[in-house]
């Protein structure tokens, strides 16, 4: 084995995740994905480790091959895969790309549901349902949030790279108790959220033949309050659900019902 | 210019900029995931924070879950917010006049996305090859173009709206018949489906659904305010995962465990 003769400092980790941080989502492409970022995230640490040229373009090659996941979990699995470099050097470059390509779709997928989707939707209500109310107060808590949670972050990589190929078992046990735990919070505030801010109304009624005027909504306001709202909603996840109805038909298909059952006079 | 005047043009163009340095960069994201932080700034230029705060609020909830997971394109509703609280602010129309040219312009910048992406192909396969022939430096650098486009694909789209789409828009605006006017009303209420929708997909719903009843009854029938429910949604969160890491302890430490537990 030929372990690199030069031992990464910590200046060198910490220029490694400056760099990724900075570069890898904005050089998303088509074809290899957030690949060039990692290349260039991790170009100036490999040069230090791999002094011969041939290493160095085999190690750079290896890196720019295809890789995606959620980026704080991709910081996690780069800062790991240059923990590796540093102990297997460029023999390990096998078990190094199978290291990041067998790691970056089960964390992407943790990832993304508690950073992405189940935190959002909790800090996001909060900013909005203030805003609407003409507070900024809840928007400072949701960036209060943010902040908390990049300081942790910005050390995800240097994690990885003491933990090195290790923190498989970690993530393995907990993080999906975590996400499901979150998930439950996220449900408590999305079933707050729905009839709190799908406002719509109905202006029908009738009048029997006793002459008694029946108000439709004044029935749905005391049997099931926001009611019409919850359906909406219900009706708009199924779509969405089906995958054969995307974001943007979603929306203009919301416009059109909107405008056309409230010029009939059935929602206001 | 839409009645602003130039240094009002230059901040909400460099305040677009920096949100995609942000969002394509470090993500420290502080001005917020939502986009109730780049309406208030952008109403704020404007004069008006209370209108930005309104605009900035509803298409968060309009958005919640959308998000662009893996790299996938989805329609750019920070660009929408600014453009909607352009519009409203400048013609003194309701933020639902706003929607209908904000609503366009994010939705048009999926184009913009997608071309960037399909653009980075060629970028990276250059790259590469530099380092390949041996030109590390040149190679690696060349990669930094991409977040240059990404800054023009928030930066362009809004400097487009304020430098030439006045005319447009009033043209739209006066053109405008009442029923249309109070349909996006009625839109403007119901539009929050869509972000309620997609978050309903990505939820463990068909798991934990009885969650959602919980938070429906404390809102609709007890009136609590979103801050206290999001608490009492902590209390169950934390109860759920001290018990299951009890059983996941169990577990580990090979004691047989009794009864009929979920087998998680």
């Amino acid at each position: 084995m030929s372990r690199p003769v030069y031992q990464l400092t910590e200046k060198d980790i910490k220029e490694a995740n400056f760099r990724f941080l900075w570069v890898s989502i904005a050089a998303f492409n088509y074809s290899t994905q957030n690949g060039p970022g990692v290349a260039f995230g991790l170009a100036k640490a490999l040069r230090k480790l791999y002094p011969d040229d041939k290493d160095y373009i085999a190690a750079m090659d290896n890196h720019f091959k295809y890789f995606n996941s959620q980026p704080y979990m991709a910081s996690i699995i780069i800062g790991a895969a240059l923990g590796m470099e540093q102990e297997l050097g460029i023999e390990g470059a096998d078990a190094i790309q199978d290291f990041k390509t067998g790691l970056m779709g089960p964390t992407a997928g943790i990832g993304d549901s508690i950073f992405w989707i189940m935190m959002p939707a909790i800090f996001t209500p909060i900013a909005a349902a203030m805003a609407v109310q003409g507070n900024i107060l809840g928007w400072l808590i949701e960036i209060a949030y943010w902040i908390v949670l990049h300081v942790f972050r910005t050390r995800f990589f240097g994690w990885g790279f003491k933990m090195g190929s290790g923190f498989i078992s970690v993530i393995k046990d907990r993080l999906p108790l975590v996400t499901d735990s979150v998930g439950i919070l996220g449900l408590v505030v999305l079933g707050a959220l729905i009839p709190s801010t799908v406002g719509i109304t109905t202006p029908l009624s009738f009048t029997l033949s006793t002459g008694n005027t029946i108000v439709i909504q004044d029935l749905i306001n005391t049997l099931l309050p926001n009611a019409l709202g919850v359906l909406a909603t219900f009706i708009a996840a199924k779509l969405l659900g089906g995958k054969k109805v995307t974001m943007t038909q979603l929306v203009l298909g919301v416009l059109v019902v909107a405008i056309v059952l409230s010029a009939l006079g059935i929602i206001a | 210019m839409f009645g602003m005047n130039f240094l009002q043009a230059v901040l909400i163009i460099l305040l677009a900029a920096f949100k995609a340095v942000d969002l394509f960069g470090p993500q420290t994201m502080v001005l917020g995931w939502s986009h109730v932080g780049m309406g208030f700034l952008t109403g704020l230029i404007l004069g008006k924070p209370q209108l930005g705060l309104e605009i900035g609020a509803n298409l968060s909830l309009m958005s919640l879950g959308v998000v662009g997971l893996g790299g996938a394109s989805v329609p750019n509703f920070s660009l929408t917010t600014v453009v909607a609280t352009i519009v409203a602010c400048q013609t003194g129309q309701d933020y639902t006049v706003g929607l209908t040219i904000g609503l366009p312009v994010g939705m048009m910048s999926v184009y913009l996305d997608i071309l960037i992406k399909t653009v980075g192909v060629g970028i990276a396969n250059r790259a590469q090859a530099l380092v390949d022939a041996g030109e590390f430096e040149k190679g690696v650098n060349s990669i930094l173009l991409m977040p240059v486009l990404n800054v023009l694909q928030y930066a362009l789209p809004v400097a487009i709206v304020i430098f030439a789409g006045q005319g447009v828009t009033e043209a739209i605006v006066n053109a405008m018949p009442d029923w249309l006017a109070n349909g996006l009303q009625v839109a403007g209420k119901l539009l929050p489906v869509t972000g309620m929708a997609m978050l309903l997909n990505y939820m463990p719903v068909s798991k934990h659904w009885q969650y959602l009843i919980l938070g429906f009854v404390l809102y609709s029938y007890l009136g609590l305010s979103i801050l206290p429910i999001g608490l009492i949604g902590l209390v169950f969160a934390m109860i759920y995962y001290n018990s299951q890491s009890q059983i996941i302890e169990l577990k580990n430490t090979g004691v047989a465990v009794g009864g009929d537990m979920e087998d998680e």
